[in-house]
């Protein structure tokens, strides 16, 4: 099998040492994470959600018009999760916080409060609920290679099918 | 508020569905080329079987060693983002930034990361990726 040609960021070393069973199973769970995502992705965009696609408080904290989330929407996502069955207790379990009586939660749901809910709370609150996810952090130049790598295949790969046609 | 989605009508909406369209694409993009980076690299010799690399409601998850940090750190450093990015990544204040990373780092101090901030610095460097439950 030829060597996986692919950007030396990715540091992807050859697939010749791997068995067929490996290589199968190694795509499988690719397939399977992938289609995962595509859910994941379809909820972001398509779903009927409690906080519009392009609030600020969906942004990354990098991004110059993030803005925190407000107790009302942070309590709109997590009436979604409760929605879909999740007690409060597997909420806080999620965030990695103490489930006992979900007091850190309460506390950020709490508007007299002002302790805000922490960013990477937030963060990984948005991808249980499916609203957003985090992804692989790259730096400008690398996303451009990627980028212009993408738009190549697809105009190459619709040039294929419209030669077919 | 229940999982609902928007009428299959709305994409008759040329404007929707242009944005529709851009935006799952876009989506779709970064997750397959952080699945593929997650599952294909070999993450400068970070072993990705680690219980710091399971699901966070697992039972068996732990917090990462310090070295795991450094190495996840590095991971980010390599590909040309700098310390100070990446603390500002997981909104951490930047007063606080630098040393507080040296600290999750440094085999001599009492200072570990918490778990949300693991969880976060792991999926920006491609080693997990927390999805809807």
């Amino acid at each position: 099998m030829s060597n996986l040609k692919v950007d030396k960021f990715l540091q992807i070393k050859t697939i010749d040492s791997l068995s067929q069973d490996e290589i199968d199973s190694g795509m499988t769970e690719i397939a399977i994470r992938d289609a995962f995502a595509r859910n994941h992705n379809f909820q972001s965009v398509f779903g009927e959600n409690p906080i519009e696609q392009n609030d600020p408080c969906l942004l990354l904290i990098t991004d110059e018009n993030y803005i925190p989330p407000t107790t009302v929407q942070l309590q709109s996502v997590v009436d979604l999760l409760m929605s879909r069955g999740l007690k409060k207790t597997h909420i806080s379990k999620n965030l990695g916080i103490n489930p006992d009586g979900s007091r850190s939660l309460n506390y950020w749901l709490n508007p007299d409060k002002d302790r805000p809910i922490p960013y990477a709370s937030w963060r990984l609150l948005l991808a249980i609920s499916g609203l957003s996810a985090t992804t692989i952090l790259l730096n400008e130049d690398v996303k451009q290679r990627i980028t212009d790598k993408v738009i190549r295949e697809r105009k190459n790969k619709s040039e294929a099918l419209k030669g077919v046609k | 508020m229940t999982d609902t989605f928007k009428s299959i009508a709305a994409l008759d909406d040329p404007a929707f569905l242009k944005s529709f369209t851009e935006e799952r694409e876009a989506l779709n993009d970064s997750a397959r080329l952080h699945i593929s980076n997650m599952l294909i690299c070999d993450h400068d010799g970070i072993d990705r079987g680690l219980n710091c690399f399971r699901a966070i409601n697992d039972q068996l998850f732990e917090l990462p060693g310090k070295d795991t940090v450094k190495l996840t750190v590095k991971l980010l450093t390599d590909r040309g983002i700098s310390k100070s990015e990446i603390t500002r990544c997981i909104g951490i204040p930047e007063r606080r930034s630098n040393p507080l990373l040296n600290k999750w780092m440094n085999e001599d101090s009492d200072s570990k990361i918490n778990k949300s901030n693991w969880i976060v610095l792991a999926t920006m460097a491609g080693l997990i990726l927390p999805m809807k439950i």
